[in-house]
């Protein structure tokens, strides 16, 4: 039985119940090559294909997650009982089951295999700088198929990662490591742009001079633009219509106002050209659309899905993600960056450049708060010294409150746990504490 | 909850095929099947918002040499499919429909809201200036049998997780209260009146924070989950993964890393332990490892590959998220023996600190052990006493300095549970251990 077929059979069972219900299933497969020193580690595939059924009655949704295995009578059949039995608890959920009508088949993305660039991502997995080096790389190709009682949807998409992880001994025999990351639609993609994005990093980081401890930091302060990705997530999770209705956003009735540096616009675009994603349609069905939720400083909207539309102001539906298959689908971006600037950063005073931190994904996204630790680089006048041992806190409001200055390039952040990925252009702030 | 399974000797026939597609120069292979049901329900606003049912079923058959290693995963458990994939045919997969995938999600949805809503009224009742309550959990059953050459074992699994976050305002100030009760026995009670009222308590406290200023200081670590200090600090570095790559604890065995009187170690049998097994995931028989004793290390901590690589015995840390990741060195419940001391006096022999009562996660970097991990809820230590809260904050360091600098142990050993994340694949671990001082730690902060 194709898939396109299993959904069907899953949403006639549940029409012949009475219930409303969408049906969706992603079937994956994943490479994997983890390279060291120029030697395979580790490699193979994983291939899986998970149905998602989302059950909807009055006012109250239950997704189930199986795999193509199940018997659909047997899944709707609970599905059922779970709905009517979430009928006796006290003021249970609220969704929308409405979905979009139409259908159509859209090319979405494809990758290509691991297999045909194997030779280039050993090759990279050397480093003559590095007494150790080390390259994970993952390719990701999905079809989505997505049937409800009005839209019949089916596409591909790709994510390619790249991870180098590089440890070198310096002169005083301490450890040096940096890991430096990309990800985009294709391995491909990815290694064409190894030199600038990744190794050029990668070599600065490990090559640079200890700053002496008696020299201090510079006042001037540029946030990598992995970095700063790394806290564009915190804005994300707040600018979720959920997170408003429930009343914990950063951003509480400030819609309209303004919540940061009028050099700041921040955009989710599902379908960005060499975004690390691309979902022609979010998973209730609903096409895709770029948004701008911050414009130039000023709050201009919510990530929404179809059950928030009515009751949080400035949100639309569109953004509706399943962090994995098996869990409900919720307000949540998909490319999610700050835009970058048209002309480069200019800096022409000392300045400290954070590279690295541990712990940022830490951060309370409650209250914005952060603090991290942080590796920097401090370039004065064409000289790098690196310094290590850093902490890094502020407020993330506070902090894009106080960006003076972007740079021209996105780089990603793009976290396992999510659907998501976040990008940022390096950003010169003010506000920032850093502790030595 | 029952899960309808295969019986382990079914899965004699994969064992044949692993025997047959072993080839000379292949260490060792095994083949994990699962098949995992969970009930996982987000809760807010004192409502259930939404609930998820997911039952997923897959294997992944593995060879490893000395040199590298290969896998293939599958999502079927069938056993003539699966020996057909592992001999290395993956065109003729064929997922029969399977009876029985239903079942349990009602009484088990009914269980956890039970318990949330306990937990919710709990809460709200501590204080008047809690706004909201947000809960997600997680009820989960695994069903786990490892294929090796040698044998077929098969083991039930469970977790109970809960992710409690309370919102407490004041004015214009708001706090966060974090929890992470859990469990991986089903019959031991989560206590919901308890966790409600701590989470309240946490949040509420955060709201009198203060910040503390960026400088290094003495800090006294709370005993349970405090313990992920020691997890992410010291045990990640004793990862035979990391150890291969050349992490600051490599080439140390026999030598001394920690202050006389610390001895660590990973446990995968402790009662109720949330990284709790009998069998890891490459079918290795659970038991404790040593990895520090009286401040001497005394063992890495190995999966399959690690431990052909480097030529040392396997200690039943071989774990994998599910059957889609490969199993890796990871710990299972890191446990650090208590001391003699009562924490009461370890807070007073400290003459200025920081006491990080609650603490959330953590990061290192393993090549050279800076570390750093978020404090939650923590007070300054002035003249032996405890004063004001600090607002959340971080400290970091290095693993070594920490298990050099530790200079008091308590008697008061706590359990505490955590999911631990590395190379995507998200565990969870269990944290045991009495309050602990450390002698100098880098704490990161706004204050002036």
């Amino acid at each position: 039985m194709s898939i396109e077929a299993l959904l069907e059979t899953y949403l006639d069972e549940c029409a012949r119940q009475g219930v409303q219900a969408e049906a969706r299933a992603v079937a994956s497969r994943r490479e994997e090559l983890v390279a060291r020193n120029g030697a395979v580690e580790s490699d193979g595939v994983a291939d899986d294909t998970v149905v998602s059924l989302a059950m909807g009655e009055g006012d109250r949704r239950v997704v189930l997650a199986n795999g193509v295995d199940a018997d659909p009578r047997e899944v709707v059949d609970e599905g059922v009982a779970v709905l009517h039995a979430m009928s006796a608890f006290d003021g249970t959920g609220r969704v929308g089951m409405v979905a979009n009508a139409g259908s159509g088949q859209c090319a979405g993305r494809t990758a290509g295999s691991l297999a045909e660039v194997r030779d280039e991502l050993l090759d990279r997995s050397r480093l003559a700088e590095a007494r150790e080096c080390e390259l994970r790389s993952t390719q990701i190709a999905r079809s989505v198929h997505f049937v409800s009682s009005k839209t019949r949807l089916t596409y591909r998409t790709s994510l390619a990662s790249l991870l180098l992880r590089a440890t070198r001994s310096n002169e005083d025999d301490e450890a040096v490591h940096v890991d430096s990351s990309d990800s985009g639609p294709d391995m491909r993609v990815l290694l064409d742009a190894f030199d600038t994005r990744i190794l050029h990093n990668v070599r600065r980081q490990l090559t640079a001079p200890a700053l002496p401890v008696a020299r201090a930091l510079p006042v001037r302060v540029v946030l990598d633009g992995r970095v700063a990705a790394a806290l564009v997530w915190m804005l994300a999770e707040s600018l979720s219509a959920e997170a408003v209705e429930q009343g914990w956003s950063l951003f509480q009735g400030r819609l309209g106002q303004t919540v940061s540096s009028d050099l700041v616009s921040v955009v989710d675009d599902p379908m960005l050209a060499g975004g690390p994603r691309c979902f022609p349609f979010d998973d209730e069905g609903v096409p895709a659309c770029r948004r701008t939720f911050i414009d130039h400083g000023k709050l201009t909207g919510f990530l929404g899905s179809r059950a928030f539309v009515e009751t949080v102001e400035g949100s639309r539906p569109g953004h509706a993600r399943q962090p994995d298959a098996t869990s409900a689908p919720r307000p949540a971006p998909s490319n999610f960056f700050i835009e970058p600037a048209e002309t480069p950063l200019l800096l022409d005073a000392p300045t400290l450049r954070i590279v690295q931190t541990h712990g940022i994904r830490l951060a309370n996204n409650i209250t914005g708060e952060f603090s991290t630790g942080a590796t920097g680089l401090v370039e004065d006048d064409g000289k790098v010294w690196r310094v290590t041992g850093l902490s890094m806190a502020g407020n993330v409001i506070d902090l894009f409150r106080g960006v003076e200055g972007l740079g021209t390039g996105l780089q990603w952040s793009v976290p396992d746990e999510t659907e998501a990925s976040f990008g940022s252009p390096d950003l010169l702030v003010r506000g920032l504490t850093i502790g030595r | 909850m029952n899960l309808v399974s295969p019986q382990a000797d079914e899965y004699e026939v994969v064992r044949r095929a692993l025997l047959r597609s072993t080839s000379v120069g292949v260490d060792s292979a095994n083949v994990f099947i699962e098949r995992r049901r969970k009930v996982a329900v987000r809760f807010a606003d004192s409502r259930i918002v939404d609930l998820a049912v997911s039952r997923r079923a897959g294997s992944c058959a593995r060879w490893i040499s000395s040199r590298d290693s290969r896998y293939r995963a599958v999502d079927s458990i069938d056993p003539s499919t699966v020996a057909l994939c592992v001999g290395g045919d993956s065109t003729q997969l064929t997922r029969l429909p399977t009876s029985g995938t239903a079942g349990g999600a009602i009484e088990t949805a009914e269980d956890v809201k039970k318990l949330v809503g306990e937990l919710d009224r709990a809460a709200r009742d501590t204080d008047s200036r809690v706004r909201q309550v947000l809960v997600d959990a997680e009820w989960q059953e695994q069903l786990v049998v490892v294929v090796t050459l040698d044998g077929i074992v098969a083991e039930k699994r469970h977790l109970r997780y809960l992710t409690v976050r309370v919102v407490a305002g004041e004015g214009c100030r708001v706090a966060a209260g974090f929890y992470t009760p859990a469990s991986s026995d089903p019959s031991s009670g989560l206590d919901p009146v308890q966790i409600g009222r701590e989470a309240a308590r946490r949040a509420v406290t955060s709201l009198a924070g203060w910040p503390v200023p960026p400088r290094r200081m003495p800090v006294v670590v709370g005993p349970g989950r405090g313990m992920v200090l020691i997890h992410e600090a010291c045990c990640h570095p004793l990862e035979a993964d990391e150890i291969s790559r050349g992490s600051i604890y490599a080439g140390c065995l026999g030598q001394r890393i920690a202050a006389p009187g610390v001895s660590i170690v990973d446990d995968p049998l402790v009662p109720t332990g949330v990284g709790t097994y009998q069998w890891d995931d490459e079918g290795t028989p659970a038991s404790a490892t040593i990895m520090v004793e009286d401040g001497i290390l005394r063992s890495y901590l190995t999966d399959a590959a690690t431990a052909v690589q480097l030529g040392v015995r396997k200690t039943s840390n071989g774990r994998r998220e599910g059957f889609l990741d490969i199993p890796i060195p990871r710990m299972s419940n890191t446990c650090v023996r208590p001391g003699d001391l009562d924490p009461e006096q370890i807070i007073a022999n400290t003459t200025s600190g920081l006491y990080a009562q609650h603490v959330g996660g953590g990061e290192v970097v393993e090549a050279t052990g800076d570390f750093a991990f978020r404090v939650l809820n923590g007070f300054l230590i002035e003249d032996g006493k405890l004063a004001d809260p600090v607002q959340e904050t971080t400290v970091q360091g290095n693993g070594t300095e920490v298990l050099l600098g530790i200079d008091a142990v308590g008697n008061d050993v706590r359990l505490g549970a955590a999911k631990c994340g590395k190379f995507s694949a998200l565990v969870p671990v269990g944290v045991q251990g009495p309050t602990l001082r450390i002698r100098s730690l880098l704490v990161g902060g706004t204050g002036e």
